[in-house]
């Protein structure tokens, strides 16, 4: 499905409105962790729904689903039963993003039933694309992280220019790649972004400019190196 | 009329801001069934988990009864033991009672003050 090209502040104003809406209608404020199971159920009066999608769909890597007609928002069972759940709350957000963004085009190119499903072979495409932007922001809302990171690490932006840390102990540890879920895990801890993954978190700390990768190494997992965090 | 189950069970979770993996949680189902049951994929559960859902809820156990058509256990058990209980809702059945009859029935009986906790 194409879509138009949104930029990254008009979906933050998209997952701000549904934020503000939420609160509105269920007169509250939301802070971390962000509820979103209720954000979709309360807030857009979706039904949500957890399946076996895999099964259903005979799709193997499809992790949620958006249906348009019926109001629904699904999220694979195997989500719901992996022992962290960053994962499962993020594609909840995700498919909230495409009811916020992308509902419209879905009931325009839907041959049959308007509904869209997310697959981890489309992660690239503008479309998930997007609604991972809308997720990101609706999780981890840009004032909290900035509050989390000035409690942990200061006003000044981490730089990381080396790989490997030259110390990581237990009480304090050197900001470099390769501790990265440990930057990501304290902001994390600091903010109560109890509902979001390591990754995810420091993927949003790099957008907002809180955190840079002054070397050429990604973050990301790997497995052998990773353990110890 | 009334809603069907799972949209009553829905309501009725809603108002008591109770998640739907949360629910089930803590009437030990899995989230797909519960999923399953708000979206009437399949029958209503047992009286006794719709019992259980009521009390995680505080939610009217009599709505949730009616919505799935089911009786509450405890008046099962007190029909199948007083003989002339069943025998009275056999007769409204043959006859076709209605909604009027029932309330005038009711409206009879605290007139007369029937049972035992009338003083």
């Amino acid at each position: 499905m194409k879509v138009p090209r949104l930029s990254k502040a008009s979906i933050a104003a998209a997952a701000a409105l549904l934020t503000d809406h939420y609160e509105s209608a269920v007169n509250t404020s939301v802070a971390p962790p962000v509820p979103v199971e209720d954000l979709i159920e309360r807030g857009l009066n979706l039904r949500l729904g957890f399946h076996d999608l895999k099964s259903r769909l005979n799709l193997n890597d499809v992790l949620g689903a958006t249906f348009v007609e019926k109001r629904l928002i699904f999220a694979d069972a195997s989500l719901v039963e992996s022992k962290s759940k960053g994962r499962l709350f993020f594609t909840l957000a995700h498919e909230a993003g495409h009811w916020m963004l992308h509902r419209a085009h879905i009931r325009r190119s839907a041959a049959g039933e308007a509904a869209h499903f997310c697959r981890v072979q489309d992660a690239k495409k503008p479309v998930e694309w997007q609604a991972d932007y809308f997720a990101s922001c609706l999780l981890m809302p840009e004032k909290f992280v900035c509050d989390a990171f000035q409690r942990t690490f200061g006003c000044e932006r981490l730089s990381l220019h080396n790989v490997h840390a030259a110390y990581c102990g237990p009480l304090c540890f050197d900001p470099c790649i390769g501790t990265w879920p440990r930057i990501a895990a304290t902001v994390m801890e600091a903010g109560g972004f109890t509902n979001v993954s390591k990754q995810a978190m420091i993927i949003r700390l790099q957008d907002i400019g809180l955190v840079r990768n002054e070397t050429q190494t990604r973050m990301s997992w790997d497995a052998p190196r990773m353990a110890a965090f | 009329m009334t809603d069907t189950f799972g949209n009553t069970l829905r309501r009725l979770r809603l108002e008591a801001g109770v998640g739907l993996r949360e629910l089930a949680r803590r009437i030990d189902k899995s989230a797909g069934y519960m999923s399953d049951v708000e979206q009437d994929n399949v029958p209503p559960p047992s009286e006794e988990i719709i019992l259980t859902i009521a009390g995680v809820l505080l939610a009217d156990r009599n709505e949730l009864l009616r919505a799935a058509r089911k009786m509450d256990p405890e008046l099962s058990r007190y029909v199948a033991e007083e003989g002339r209980a069943a025998d009275f809702l056999r007769m409204a059945k043959e006859k076709g009672f209605d909604h009027e009859d029932w309330t005038k029935l009711s409206q009879l009986a605290e007139i007369a003050k029937l049972g035992k906790k009338h003083p």
